[in-house]
């Protein structure tokens, strides 16, 4: 059994409670022992940076604090989370005057920050430490003839990710592993436009538009995804984007986690999909069926 | 027309002084940042290389009062491209920062983007309610409408 610290963040409470669910189902089976951090506060996301870095730095911080506490690596399954707690991991080591600053802010709530935890992506984390060949000799309901687009998405593997920043693998080898097949998808880790789809509605749908034709045209029957805003953006806006462009998307936009725990044979319901917005049920539907069989025998 | 007087010679400095922006110097505007930039795909008006090219040139008021430097989605796909190691997203949220603290942009229009935060929370909540809950009555999901109300006024241009 493995032990990690587990930062769920903001959006695993909310829009990708999916993500939660199958994160949580897929671990005892792959052996690793998430435990939740405890007291744990938002990461200080993107729109709090633009406007007051020190803030939504001592935020992340925070949090870095309370992880450090625990001796344990600081495991998220959400890539704006992970970007986040990243940065201002790098950015309180290499610039002593904000971690004074820092050190200050935190001494008032009486935490203190050494700068000693590792943040790392749950794909990672399955990726290196619990490793494909392991997840291989779990696999009892393989995804055999289903047709996956791998999406990374921008902050896994930018700018502190562990894959490639433009033409990343991992995704592709864990889907392969799963039986399935990972389709080329050149935008693979092109960016879903993330939180500009509240400002700037127009141009986030421009860029969600041209994923999902990159996908579809190479033939995904559905996106598997690492990220919760790219799952909201692609699945979420996929209706108005066929407005917009007159297209007819049908697309179901997964979590990788999810994927993965039905290849694992864990019941459909303990992971979330009925959750997801465009429905996966028919491109599912081999699968589901033998994951109940599977489970029953 | 630029004016010479009006440059701030200081300014990049001061953007280099901020965390993540001292590469902003190194840029030589081989343009790969904009080459690669999918917000400049889809809107031209976006120009990564002009905006980093402005500032080195001093055209504080110009940058900072602008629209354009909200429209970085962070990808971080620049900063990959980059041959100067220039970390852009990184000038960019320090770009940000300095036009809210030296008022270029409305107080308000910085509570607004507060506000975002917030709001983006409940509509996800909604969001996800609406699915779930009543996915058997058909019902038309538009994220749309709900993000409506939270626009209102937020796009004042400022």
């Amino acid at each position: 059994m493995k032990y990690y610290s587990y930062f769920p963040g903001c959006s695993l409470e909310a829009t990708a409670v999916a993500y939660g669910l199958s994160t949580k189902a897929i671990s005892g089976p792959l052996e690793m022992e998430l435990i939740e951090l405890e007291d744990w506060n938002c990461c200080g996301s993107t729109p709090y940076s633009s406007t007051e870095d020190l803030e939504a730095i001592c935020i992340a911080a925070r949090n870095l604090a309370l992880a450090e506490k625990t001796g344990l690596d600081l495991v998220t399954p959400c890539s704006s989370c992970y970007c986040t707690l990243s940065r201002a991991n790098s950015q309180l080591r290499e610039y002593p005057e904000l971690r004074d600053k820092v050190r200050e802010i935190l001494a008032a709530a009486g935490l203190e920050y050494k700068g000693q935890v590792r943040v790392r992506h749950l794909a990672e984390v399955l990726f290196n430490d619990i490793g494909l060949e392991f997840i291989k000799s779990k696999v009892v309901n393989p995804l055999s003839g289903l047709k996956v687009a791998p999406y990374y998405g921008c902050q896994l593997v930018r700018p502190t990710g562990f894959d490639d920043p433009e033409n990343p693998q991992s995704l592709d080898l864990l889907i392969a592993t799963l039986g399935a097949e990972a389709t080329p998808f050149p935008l693979k880790s092109r960016c879903c436009g993330g939180s500009l789809i509240i400002p700037e509605m127009d141009l986030a749908l421009g860029l969600i538009h041209q994923l999902l034709e990159s996908a579809t045209t190479n033939g995904a029957q559905c996106v598997a995804t690492v990220c919760p805003l790219c799952q909201t953006n692609l699945d979420a806006y996929q209706g108005i984007v066929n407005s917009k462009f007159k297209t007819r998307y049908d697309l179901p936009v997964l979590f990788f986690t999810q994927l993965l725990g039905l290849a694992l044979g864990i019941a459909p319901k303990e992971l979330g999909f009925d959750k997801n917005i465009i429905s996966a049920e028919r491109v599912l539907a081999p699968f589901t069926t033998a994951a109940r069989s599977v489970r029953e025998t | 027309m630029i004016t010479l007087n009006n440059l701030d010679t200081k300014f990049k400095y001061e953007v280099a002084e901020e965390p993540g922006g001292e590469n902003i110097k190194l840029c030589f505007a081989c343009g790969l940042c904009t080459a690669g930039c999918p917000v400049s795909e889809i809107d031209p008006e976006y120009n990564p290389r002009r905006i980093i090219h402005m500032v080195l040139l001093g055209m504080r008021e110009e940058v900072l009062s602008s629209n354009l430097i909200w429209l970085c989605s962070l990808c971080y796909t620049c900063q990959a491209h980059c041959p100067q190691n220039v970390n852009f997203a990184d000038v960019m949220k320090a770009l940000r920062n300095m036009a809210v603290r030296e008022g270029y942009v409305h107080p308000s229009f910085a509570n607004r983007i507060k506000d975002i935060d917030t709001f983006s929370q409940r509509l996800r909540h909604q969001m996800v309610s609406s699915v779930v809950d009543r996915k058997s009555e058909e019902m038309e999901l538009e994220p749309a409408k709900l993000a409506e109300e939270a626009l209102k006024g937020l796009k004042t241009k400022v």
